[in-house]
């Protein structure tokens, strides 16, 4: 019992810290201080047009989940693929190996750990749908299904830009508050996302040197 | 005149009589009891099992975003008329109320509960995958469940009840994997065999169909299963009766009136006929508590053949003689026609089939009637000096000639006995898809939506029974493991069972007694957190749930009647005469002869396998036998009648063999015609032979003068031709047994007509 609570005592700095650190960073991003309505330059339709990849393209990512449940965020490491139009894939690789391949409708989920290997419908977990259109739509250069499914608001500049998209239909609303895209120039390097709960993770791009 | 008066005095009771008549529509009132345990369960899950009350639906003809909307509005609108049990379209079949239920009850359905769900090692090891849960791309769905739920018994109940199989779907609704079509599956309250409200139940989903689907131009609805098929049967049948009937009428009419150009011998002839219908509604009505409406649209195209006797009076009327007279004259000829049609008819009464017993009966009452009217009251209401004009006399000493190629009997047989035994087509019918009523491309249509919803018709079950509900519970899970095995070994694919849904009070007693008491559970608890990043007092809802767990009363049938849950076992478990069965479906099965061999070798006696289609081929087949039996049986006690009535078997063997011959020549010919002998062609058979005796007898009178046996033959020809046209209206009835039965009555008449003329024994005294 002592020893449990002296870890929670110990962990419970470090959380405050990771919580407030992006947001402190924020602020002191140049991006942050174009945020407040300097968007001149910067076109929505143009920016996601030029998004659009034609080629398959790799990413490793580290993903940081918070939730009110933990008594410290928990990271994930591995790499993300996005085949256009409709194919991501998101390979863990590190603390453990899991594998999630979404394409159209169908998505895959492979664990070998856990012995698991499922075919399932993406709208069975309308919650993951969501975030995964959100993300298809942005890297795939669709601006007319963004604008029909979220409330979207671009800040920024084209050298550091957020695109912050909030679902339009209620039903997906209680399940995702938004999903927020960071990028720089044609490139995405990071998503955030949140839910009405306060939870939420930040899934942090770096580009693989081929 | 009393006569006449007491005639007119039963006709009028009779009136009255029919009139509180009760005229049953269900075709469920038509189905065989069956003869074995198996066959009388298999008619019963027939009768009134959940798959008989399935409607599958297709909506098709927009595109997918405009199909799931109206698949949505069309199933809460279903969902609301309270006709339905279940409404199913692909989006969440659950009520929150109903999952919170089954949340409740995770400690006692979960299967995958034993003595470690508890320990510090293994609550460790299910929190741990908590973690990576949560920080996975599903944790949003399992989030929630976490606090109250750290072991994932709900979870694990719902993966093991998820179904294996499943129709593809676009925006959470079920489509066509081309999306094409939207999928729906209803299962309605009242039984698929009550016509009358499924018949409600259609409508009101049309009517809702047309509301929803507003003025998107080209969008269709497409219903299929038992109650659908059942009400459209019902039309087909509807319209037959009315169409036949009128069809028959109109025909005889014509007919009779070429024949003698009269119309008094007309009415005269409808006496007989209505007293008959009039009568066999009532005998059937009192014997089977009810008639059944295709009884009586066809018992009155049946009744058309007693219309002969009357003809037969006529025939011989010449204005020399009273009709008393004549009557009493040719009675005893006639008398034998009527017991030999008589037997033939009780081939129908005595089959077992209700349907056809309604017939029968309903055929052999009436005819009796009217054999009676004929006698005893018609000769009175006959105009005295009446007798009928008979314009086409040349075309019966044509007949009268075809004696002399009396070798053409022979020939025929021969040459139908090569013909049945050279054929590669089985002699019989062993499908019982043949003697459904449902046209083919229907059966395909339901075939193709079934697969496409992913709930393929089931061909194998495998019964458990017990003498109460909790005994067959048991038993089903002391299958289960043997049943696994079958998976195992890829014997079936797969199987499903009531058990796994509400199991046994005694499994929800074990997985009871396996919960902790709080302490022991808050210590285990706290051991298996030590170092896992989840927050002080999460879990606290887990320990209550536990130690609420741990008083929890049983799940119980009746709490979940009427939940999708419900459905699934009240389709599964159920009571029939005091048994408790549990119908497990398998699914896939890759050798049956294994599957068969397994199950026996598990010993137990309380488990059979039943194969489905086989079964009801061979309900079939006994049906078939029967019918088989009793054509030995009619024709026996028809020959010793005839060898009574006609003094020695010779002479009876006489006026047998030309009848014999035509049903064997039928025979092969309706065989070479690409159909195959049911038992309702045995039948008919039969009635064949009944019919034909009755030609034979008067074929082979002695008459006084050549003039007499003219018009006897005269008569005879219009008997048979009227026969025969009744016949041949059923025999291009849509509806297959009604087909059967038309086709063979109406090519043995034919035949035995022309045979009997072939081989007639021609005593005539030369005047």
């Amino acid at each position: 019992m002592n020893i449990a609570m002296s870890t929670v005592g110990l962990v419970r700095p470090l959380t405050l810290l990771f919580f407030v650190l992006p947001k402190l960073f924020w602020a002191a991003s140049p991006l942050y201080a174009a945020a407040s309505g300097a968007t001149a330059g910067l076109n929505f339709d143009e920016l996601i047009s030029a998004l659009a990849k034609r080629n398959p393209e790799v990413a490793s990512f580290e993903e940081t989940t918070f939730s009110a449940m933990l008594t410290e965020p928990l990271k994930t490491r591995g790499q993300l693929k996005f085949t256009p139009p409709s194919r991501l894939e998101k390979h863990v690789t590190d603390p453990y190996e899991e594998r999630y391949v979404i394409d159209g409708d169908n998505l895959l989920f492979e664990s070998k750990r856990r012995r698991v290997n499922k075919n399932l419908s993406l709208d069975d977990y309308p919650a993951l749908r969501i975030f995964v259109e959100a993300l298809r739509s942005t890297l795939g250069g669709d601006p007319i299904t963004l604008k029909r499914f979220y409330r979207t608001t671009l800040e920024g500049e084209l050298r550091r830009w957020t695109l912050m998209l909030r679902p339009l239909d209620p039903a997906s609303q209680a399940l995702v508050e938004s999903v927020r895209v960071y990028g720089e120039g044609h490139r995405v390097t990071m998503i955030e996302t949140r839910t009405p709960d306060g939870d939420g993770s930040i899934l942090v791009l770096t580009k693989v040197v081929p | 005149l009393t006569v006449i008066l007491v005639w007119s005095l039963i006709c009028v009771a009779g009136w009255f009589a029919a009139r509180h008549v009760t005229v049953h529509t269900d075709l469920i009132d038509l189905f065989p009891e069956g003869s074995t345990p198996a066959q009388r369960l298999l008619l019963t899950q027939l009768k009134t099992g959940a798959s008989g009350r399935l409607i599958l639906m297709k909506l098709e003809g927009a595109d997918a975003d405009r199909l799931a909307e109206i698949s949505k509005r069309l199933a809460a609108s279903m969902r609301q008329s309270g006709l339905f049990l279940y409404v199913g379209n692909g989006a969440e079949a659950w009520t929150e109320e109903q999952r919170e239920q089954l949340f409740r009850f995770r400690y006692l359905l979960s299967p995958d509960m034993h003595s470690e769900t508890f320990t510090p090692e293994h609550l460790r090891e299910a929190l741990e995958q908590r973690v990576d849960e949560l920080r996975s791309p599903l944790a949003s769905m399992v989030k929630k469940l976490v606090p109250s739920d750290p072991t994932g018994e709900f979870l694990k109940i719902q993966s093991a009840w998820a179904p294996e199989t499943g129709p593809a779907r676009y925006r959470g609704l079920w489509f066509s994997a081309d999306r094409r079509r939207a999928l729906l599956v209803a299962e309605t309250k009242a039984s698929g065999f009550d016509v009358a409200a499924q018949e409600h139940a259609q409508r009101q989903i049309r009517e809702a169909f047309l509301r929803t689907a507003g003025s998107t131009t080209g969008a269709n609805l497409v219903l299929a299963g038992p109650g659908v098929f059942a009400v459209e049967a019902k039309r087909t049948v509807q319209n037959e009766v009315w169409q036949l009937t009128v069809t028959t009428a109109v025909l005889v009419f014509t007919f009779l009136y070429l024949s003698y150009r009269s119309l008094t011998l007309f009415v005269l002839g409808m006496v007989p006929f209505a007293g008959a219908v009039l009568v066999g509604m009532i005998a059937v009505d009192w014997v089977f508590g009810f008639v059944h409406a295709i009884t009586l649209g066809f018992g009155v195209t049946l009744l058309g053949v007693v219309d002969d006797y009357p003809i037969h009076l006529f025939s011989h009327l010449s204005g020399e003689n009273s009709a008393v007279h004549v009557m009493r004259e040719i009675w005893p000829t006639m008398r034998l026609g009527i017991v030999a049609t008589a037997i033939g008819f009780s081939a129908l009464l005595l089959g077992g089939f209700p349907g056809l017993s309604q017939l029968g009966l309903f055929a052999i009452t009436g005819l009796l009637t009217a054999a009676a009217v004929t006698r005893w009251v018609l000769p009175l209401l006959v105009p005295a000096g009446f007798h009928p004009p008979r314009p086409w006399m040349g075309a019966v000493r044509w007949i009268d000639r075809l004696g002399r190629a009396r070798l053409a009997v022979p020939i025929a047989v021969t040459l139908a006995l090569v013909l049945v035994t050279g054929s590669d087509m089985p002699i019989w019918e062993h499908d019982i898809a043949s003697v459904s009523p449902i046209p083919a491309d229907k059966r395909m249509l339901d075939e193709t939506l079934r697969s496409e919803l992913g709930t393929p018709e089931v061909g194998d079950i495998i019964v458990i029974e017990g003498a109460n509900e909790e005994e067959v519970l048991r038993r089903s899970e002391d299958v289960t493991p043997a049943l696994d095995d079958l998976v195992t070994d890829q014997i079936i694919d797969g199987y499903d069972v009531a058990s796994r849904y509400l199991p046994s009070r005694r499994t929800q007693a074990a997985r009871r007694a396996i919960l902790p008491d709080e302490q022991i559970l808050q210590h285990n608890l706290q051991q298996a957190l030590k170092g896992l990043p989840f927050k002080a007092g999460l879990f606290r809802p887990f320990v209550e749930a536990v130690r609420e767990a741990k008083t929890q009363p049983f799940l119980q049938n009746q709490m979940i009647r009427g939940t999708p849950l419900g459905l699934k076992v009240d389709s599964m478990l159920f009571e029939r005469g005091g048994r408790w069965f549990v119908v497990v479906p398998l699914r896939g099965i890759s050798e049956r002869s294994r599957l068969a061999e397994r199950v026996t070798s598990w010993g137990k006696s309380f488990v059979s396998h039943l194969e489905l289609k086989e079964e009801s081929n061979r309900l079939l087949m006994v049906y078939r036998n029967e019918t088989l039996a009793l054509l030995g049986w009619g024709t026996l006690a028809i020959g010793s009648l005839l060898t009574v009535r006609l003094g020695s078997i010779m002479a009876a063997a006489r006026v047998m063999l030309p009848i014999g011959s035509a049903v064997i020549v039928a025979g092969a010919l309706i065989h070479s015609l690409g159909e195959r002998l049911s038992l309702f062609h045995l039948a008919s058979f039969l009635l064949v032979i009944g019919l034909g005796l009755d030609y034979a007898v008067f074929f082979n009178r002695t008459e006084r003068s050549r003039i007499e046996r003219e018009r006897t033959l005269y008569g005879l020809v219009v008997c048979s031709m009227t026969t025969i046209l009744v016949f041949a209206v059923l025999a291009v009835s849509q509806i297959t047994v009604l087909r059967a039965i038309g086709m063979t009555t109406a090519v043995g008449s034919t035949l035995c007509l022309l045979f009997v003329a072939l081989l007639s024994n021609r005593r005539v005294p030369e005047v």
